[in-house]
């Protein structure tokens, strides 16, 4: 797998940017909607690069368009859209391999210095704590994978629903 | 009528002056009221909301709840703040445990924090410690510490200034969701903010204050259907006609 | 309103006129008051050079520190196991070594500018290294693209960035310096031929000889020096420093009393920039010549190469005598830390459980903090030791010597603690105090889990110093000398005093601070330094 990148946002900034979208109407030009929330173009990528790598948006010509999933997270209440986030956090490759290796481990635990090489190996950066934070923020969100800052340890947290892929 | 705020003046000492900030303020917020309180900065909206809590006292007035005079620590009435107000070396359920441990058992304490987290959407973080949640979530845990002690009022005093443009977006909307949800405390809230879309956005009545001294300028009850959307040219509308009695 | 500047110098006044009034009422009876003013600039005098050599090594040291990474693997480290060993604890060995060069009292004398120069340098060195390390880079790349870089560097950048932390350290080290002058100049009185003139040495006779009034007017000279210096040259010097910090906003605390020294600021300008010009100077006609630059690169290595060498000789010398004969009494050491530490500990416990409540009521109570600091820092910048004569006289009378060290070495402990917490009360943000009044968070639950945490870093951080004052206070209080009768408590303090004073045994010095300094590291990897990071990682509030 080539080296990418990952998008630095936050899940709430995602939902912020969806619900942004869906007041326009489900489709909006970036740079209106970066003005509208009074940021840099370049502040708002991260959070449409996570809509997309999440499936909630698609990105053409600078138009971001809501997918019908986005649709359904939005009209949603708090705990259904905690299980759509589930399912499409569970899905991207870089977590789906995480996930698997942690299946794989007998404790089902991994070091977060183990953790942090894996994921040089993916994404090349100086600065790669700050995207294992932004990983565990998502996974936790999701609730598929834990961490303890005390034992500095990452953990699976048994998902019936989801078999190795 | 769930509380009264009757006739309420506040006058601080500075370098031997007395600065009158709050002038006659009188309010009565009944059932299902969502209030933002908006003026300019320096009138005294932060000032009113915690003589509301009860953690100032007014110079003159007073405010009641449910007929009796408040105290700081009524546990119907609780707030959420500016800068979350989490203590670092607690776990988010500890941090919420925390308000409930004067009144409730442990096992209940941990029972009710439970059932909050979830509500707010922070199931899986309740052994995660502050410093690890992004701004997001420490506010949610806000919320959920608020709630908790299962409030008839809640105060909120700025929540959505310390958290950047999406996140409170979306925390805005989740709170809206918690508000609509009858299961759910409070029965009447109470904010503070200096954000007039956001005033329009999540109020069903907003409070106009003078600069200082603070003033009631005017209580609007807007009428706008939920869910709102800012795009709406109705909604626009409203933010204008706040903004001009503001200026 | 009664402003804090106002109420210190009020207490200035009230010493001199007590002082003047024994001066000229009492002339009489103590003629050893003529010989106070010499008394008190011979302090002054060694304190002074202390200094000036203790900003020079900062300056140097903490210089290379920061900018050359090879040197600094074990430089920094050095420096770090220089901080640990008691102070005190050099003071015995330092005098046997520099009489050993020097002969009598001159080398007594350097030994004790020595001794205050370990208690300034290091922490200084620290501050310089910080200053230098922690300069925006955007400064550093500016002045380089302006031309200005290395030496050049030096009048516009470098020695502006150190100034903030240098005037921080100084006034530290300098209070810091008071302690271990008197000290020395005590420790030194008990021995007729090494006897150093100075205030500590005043106050000691002046016991010894029964006149406790003498003794006061000592106190209140010491004190005198050190308020005038605080209101004169410390409070100015630190608004004057504010001026080079990066983050600086300008504003001027209300109804701060600063005296406007803008003479001895100039003259500190002119210092500074004189000091620069000639640097760079010297520095331009050095690289001028690569002969001349290349010899003093060489000659300096070679002088460094020595000067250890010679160190090493004298250590393992001293190292070889001491296996080949064991002083009997090496056996009896792990005994006597354990007693010290005891001391110590029960010292610290009494601290602690007057010190937290305390610093709570005080950071809560406006009134209480206008009054009850002032006077509180007034009663701190007296050094501890400086009340060991008045100890004596207690011990004398009460017959208890144990006593006696333990509320000195308690005064040597708890300023640090307190002032540290009372800072910790008030730096919790408002909001968590807002927290638990609106949310009825009261009484022990309260205490238990909003005040305690709150206060545990800057618990750690008193702690860390209190300990540290507490092992150079032992060494003062388990040892006198009166009328020449020798009384002690056994502990480590007394071996190390007894082979220095009593009968002079350079071995059983060497090993007794090497014992100190050993315990003190593995209590500080073992206990401060993970509770330091515990506490700075789970209980500060960001």
């Amino acid at each position: 797998m080539e080296n990418m990148t990952f998008p630095k946002s936050t899940i709430s900034e995602i939902i912020g940017l969806l619900e942004a979208v869906n007041d326009a109407g489900g489709i909006e030009d970036a740079a209106r909607l970066a003005g509208d929330f009074d940021l840099e173009l370049d502040e708002i990528l991260p959070s449409i690069g996570g809509a997309e790598l999440l499936g909630f948006a698609n990105v053409m010509d600078g138009n971001i368009e809501l997918t019908p999933v986005a649709q359904k997270l939005l009209d949603a209440g708090i705990r259904e859209r905690k299980n759509i986030i589930r399912d499409k956090v569970a899905d991207v490759e870089l977590i789906k391999e995480l996930r698997n290796k942690l299946i794989d481990l007998s404790d089902h635990k991994m070091r977060k210095q183990d953790v942090l090489t894996f994921l040089r190996t993916r994404i090349s950066t100086v600065d790669i704590e700050s995207y294992f934070r932004v990983i565990i923020n998502w996974t936790r969100y999701a609730g598929i994978i834990g961490y303890n800052s005390d034992s500095e340890e990452i953990c699976l947290i048994t998902q019936v629903s989801h078999p190795k892929i | 009528m769930l509380a009264e705020i009757k006739n309420v003046s506040k006058t601080f000492e500075s370098n031997g002056n007395k600065i009158l900030a709050l002038d006659s303020i009188n309010i009565s917020v009944e059932d299902n009221d969502f209030i933002c309180i908006v003026g300019p900065s320096g009138c005294g909206k932060s000032t009113l909301l915690r003589i509301i809590v009860g953690l100032e006292k007014p110079t003159s007035g007073e405010v009641l709840f449910k007929g009796k005079e408040i105290a700081p620590d009524n546990p119907k009435v609780s707030m959420v703040f500016q800068n979350f107000a989490l203590f670092p070396w607690l776990t988010v359920k500890e941090n919420i445990e925390l308000v409930l441990e004067s009144t409730k058992t442990a096992r209940e304490a941990g029972n009710i924090a439970c059932k909050y987290i979830t509500a707010v959407g922070l199931d899986g973080f309740e052994s995660v410690y502050p410093r690890e949640l992004s701004g997001g979530m420490k506010q949610r845990v806000g919320f959920a510490r608020a709630l908790a002690v299962e409030p008839v009022l809640l105060c909120m005093d700025e929540p959505f200034s310390s958290l950047d443009a999406l996140t409170s977006q979306n925390l805005k909307d989740e709170l809206l969701m918690l508000w609509g949800d009858i299961n759910m405390p409070p029965d009447a809230v109470i904010m503070v903010t200096h954000n007039v879309e956001e005033a329009v956005y999540l109020a069903n009545r907003i409070i106009v204050l003078s600069p200082r001294p603070g003033k009631i300028v005017a209580d609007l009850k807007i009428e706008l259907e939920r869910p709102r959307n800012r795009k709406d040219p109705e909604f626009y509308r409203w933010v204008d006609k706040v903004y001009s009695l503001i200026v | 309103m009664m402003k804090k500047g106002h109420f210190i110098l009020g207490i200035i006044l009230f010493l001199i006129s007590i002082t003047l009034a024994f001066y000229f009422f009492d002339f009489i009876d103590f003629p050893e008051l003529q010989l106070l003013p010499y008394y008190a600039v011979s302090s002054f005098l060694r304190m002074g050079f202390a200094y000036f050599f203790a900003l020079c090594f900062a300056l140097s040291y903490g210089y290379i520190l920061a900018t050359n990474e090879s040197a600094r693997k074990f430089m920094l480290p050095f420096l770090d196991i220089l901080q640990s060993v008691p102070i005190l604890g050099f003071f015995p060995a330092a005098v046997l070594f520099f009489i050993g060069i020097f002969n009598g009292r001159l080398g007594v004398e350097i030994a004790a500018v020595f001794l205050i120069f370990t208690s300034m340098a290091w922490n200084m060195t620290f501050g310089v290294y910080e200053s230098l390390t922690s300069i925006p880079k955007e400064l550093v790349e500016a002045s380089n693209s302006f031309g200005i870089r290395g030496w050049n560097s030096l009048e516009s950048l470098i020695l502006p960035a150190c100034v903030p932390k240098l005037v921080y350290n100084s006034i530290i080290s300098w209070s810091v310096g008071w302690f271990f002058l008197v000290a020395s100049e005590i420790i030194s009185a008990g021995s007729e031929t090494y006897k150093l003139p100075g205030l500590g040495s005043f106050l000691i006779d002046s016991t010894y000889a029964g006149k406790t009034a003498l003794m006061l007017v000592g106190l209140s000279t010491l004190v005198i020096i050190i308020l005038l210096l605080e209101l004169f040259i410390w409070k100015p010097m630190q608004s004057w420093a504010n001026k080079y910090s990066y983050d600086y906003s300008g504003e001027k605390k209300p109804g701060e009393f600063i005296f406007d020294l803008r003479i001895i600021m100039n003259l500190f300008r002119v210092i500074f920039k004189t000091f620069s010009r000639i640097t760079v100077t010297l520095y331009i006609m050095v690289h001028r010549y690569k002969i001349v630059k290349n010899l003093l690169k060489y000659s300096g290595y070679f002088l460094l190469i020595s000067m250890l060498a010679y160190l090493a000789y004298i250590l393992i010398n001293s190292i070889t005598k001491l296996l080949l004969n064991m002083p009997v009494e090496a056996y009896s050491i792990p005994q006597a830390i354990a007693y010290s530490f005891l001391r110590l500990s029960a010292a610290y416990v009494i601290c602690i459980i007057w010190t937290i409540p305390a610093a709570y009521f005080i950071a809560k109570n406006r009134n209480a903090s206008l009054y009850l600091i002032p006077i509180m820092e007034v009663a701190a910048s007296i050094p501890a030791i400086a009340l060991f004569p008045a100890m004596v006289v207690i011990f004398i009378k009460y017959g208890s010597l144990e006593i006696a060290a333990i509320i000195l070495i308690l005064l040597g402990m708890q300023w640090y603690l307190l002032f540290n917490l009372i800072a910790g009360v008030k730096s919790i943000p408002k909001d968590a105090q807002n927290v638990a009044t609106s949310f009825g968070i009261k009484g022990a639950l309260y205490w238990k889990k909003v005040i305690l945490p709150a206060m545990f870093p800057s618990f750690t951080t008193g702690s860390i110093t209190a300990w540290g004052g507490g092992w150079n206070t032992l060494i003062v209080a388990e040892y006198i000398v009166y009328k020449g009768q020798e009384y002690h408590l056994f502990g480590i303090g007394y071996l190390l005093d007894k082979a220095t004073f009593e009968t002079p045994n350079s071995s059983m010095v060497l090993l007794s601070v090497i014992s100190m300094a050993v315990t003190i590291m593995i209590l500080n990897r073992l206990i401060w330094k993970p509770l330091y990071r515990k506490a700075f990682s789970k209980y500060k509030f960001d």
